[in-house]
């Protein structure tokens, strides 16, 4: 029989470890997965999502897991349940909502448009190329195809002015493996093709680094402007862990931090942007008209 | 305290100098303008300065206007992004920003812009500078507050919004002037 000594003794060190322990935020329950769209490989992409899904674990008081996907196998994965939160482009939310009715958190805010952004065809400085009428006949370079600034704003900009991109120009092509948005640009400042379907984002980004500079390229025409990538919620998800997830995104600062491998990272920084936004889905209606028009999923048809 | 004839004459030596030194004090006269001549210069010091400064403004951000007078906006923002990063911290470049999104209808960031330019460089509001842009930023407090409003009545607790309304009625205070 243990005596009242004993059991005090326990009584108060089990008091000294709920307290030790309760200064820290408790991590327990099932793994909440997040699927983040890769922009140029799956190691780069949880390097830049590391301390963000850590941030996210600490808020939602759940062990939370980074899981890096190509934008072509996304809607399949999140059909299949293999993720709770996906991190997408515009045009995936459009087309998850559509087809698995994603639930909108935030958008991300990065550059000069915050949480928007556009697209745009540009030619060089000394091209002879004056306007999208001149493009007939021409060689063009875009981004991957489920780019919505990359790609289906500027395809939507040809058919408005006119230009068929399928049958119009002489000449198309999507460039292969990482960083194709910047290849796309080199692409026409080295002269390989007469015009590019850039991203505004990456322009200025590239003009910031001193890769290139303003005065190298002409702007024929700029896209409106449209959301930019976006959090998700699969419509599963509880909606009390939904909420959690967007408010802790949206309160998230740049001097907001977490450890990392015993180093104090600062999350935004890691992640490449500027904060979050809460936006509405009817924001997102531009994307639509432009995917619509440019026969693209969830509109295609064929 | 003396010990012979040499320390009285020390003394009265000292005493002597003490007496002068005190008396060519009292009777000096007070060069007025020689004061006001360092003030002048310090005026005139901020004044050359400030005018220095406006020429390179202008001289630097050159580019920037032509774009915007031909309607080449996107390039004018790649332009300010260029100079952004030869000179960080130049809120002249926050105003033209702010300018390129009003021209583009991207109210919310125009207000952005303009409110960080107004409280680094005040004289954005004031009438009487050469970098006077009041009109420009009542044209975006005008047509943006109203379109803030309205989705903020639609999004309420949507924090990017109220910041973007609090910098819009900072602008709003800035332009109306202080207790007169």
């Amino acid at each position: 029989m243990p005596t009242r000594f004993t059991l005090i003794a326990i009584l108060v060190s089990l008091f000294v470890i709920m307290g030790v322990t309760g200064c820290d935020k408790t991590v327990s329950g099932p793994v909440v997965r997040i699927g983040y769209m890769n922009c140029n490989s799956a190691a780069e992409t949880l390097q830049r999502f590391k301390p963000l899904t850590a941030y996210l674990s600490e808020q939602l008081g759940r062990p939370c897991e980074a899981v890096p996907v190509d934008t072509q196998d996304f809607e399949e994965q999140f059909a299949a349940g293999a993720f709770d939160f996906g991190h997408f482009n515009s045009l995936l939310y459009i087309i998850l909502k559509e087809n698995q009715d994603v639930q909108l958190l935030a958008t991300e805010k990065r550059g000069q448009f915050g949480s928007s952004t556009a697209g745009a065809i540009i030619v060089r400085r000394d091209s002879s190329i004056q306007s999208l009428a001149d493009l007939r006949g021409k060689r063009m370079i875009y981004g991957p195809q489920l780019a919505p600034t990359g790609y289906l704003a500027q395809y939507n900009l040809m058919l408005d002015a006119g230009i068929d991109p399928e049958r119009d120009l002489d000449y198309y092509a999507i460039p292969r493996g990482s960083f194709k948005h910047e290849k796309v640009i080199y692409g026409v400042y080295f002269g390989a093709f007469d015009a590019a379907a850039a991203p505004v984002l990456d322009l200025e980004i590239m003009t910031r680094e001193g890769k290139i500079s303003a005065n190298d390229f002409r702007v024929l025409a700029q896209s409106e402007i449209i959301p930019y990538c976006t959090f998700g919620a699969a419509k599963n998800v509880d909606e009390e862990l939904a909420v959690k997830f967007r408010q802790a995104l949206l309160e998230l600062g740049p001097d907001t931090t977490v450890t990392i491998d015993g180093e104090q990272v600062k999350v935004l920084k890691a992640a490449w942007i500027d904060g979050f936004e809460q936006r509405e889905d009817r924001d997102y209606d531009l994307i639509r008209k432009m995917a619509r028009r440019a026969n693209m999923p969830p509109y295609q048809e064929f | 305290m003396f010990q012979d004839r040499f320390d009285r004459l020390l003394f009265a030596g000292l005493l002597l100098t003490v007496a002068v030194l005190a008396g060519l004090l009292i009777t000096a006269p007070i060069d007025a303008s020689h004061v006001s001549g360092r003030v002048m210069d310090r005026q005139l010091e901020q004044e050359m300065s400030y005018q220095a400064r406006i020429a390179f403004l202008t001289r630097r951000y050159q580019p920037v206007i032509v774009q915007l007078g031909q309607g080449a906006l996107p390039e004018a923002l790649l332009t300010l992004e260029e100079i952004s990063r030869d000179l960080p911290g130049e809120v002249h470049s926050d105003l033209l920003r702010g300018d390129v999104f009003f021209r583009m209808g991207q109210l919310d960031r125009a207000l952005t812009n303009l409110a960080v330019a107004v409280r680094q460089n005040p004289d954005y509001v004031d009438s009487a500078s050469p970098l006077n842009q009041r009109q420009l930023i009542d044209a975006v407090v005008s047509q943006g507050m109203p379109q803030l409003r309205d989705r903020l009545r639609a999004q309420p607790g949507n924090r990017s919004l109220e910041q973007v309304l609090k910098d819009g009625y900072y602008l709003q205070s800035r332009l109306a002037g202080g207790c007169e």
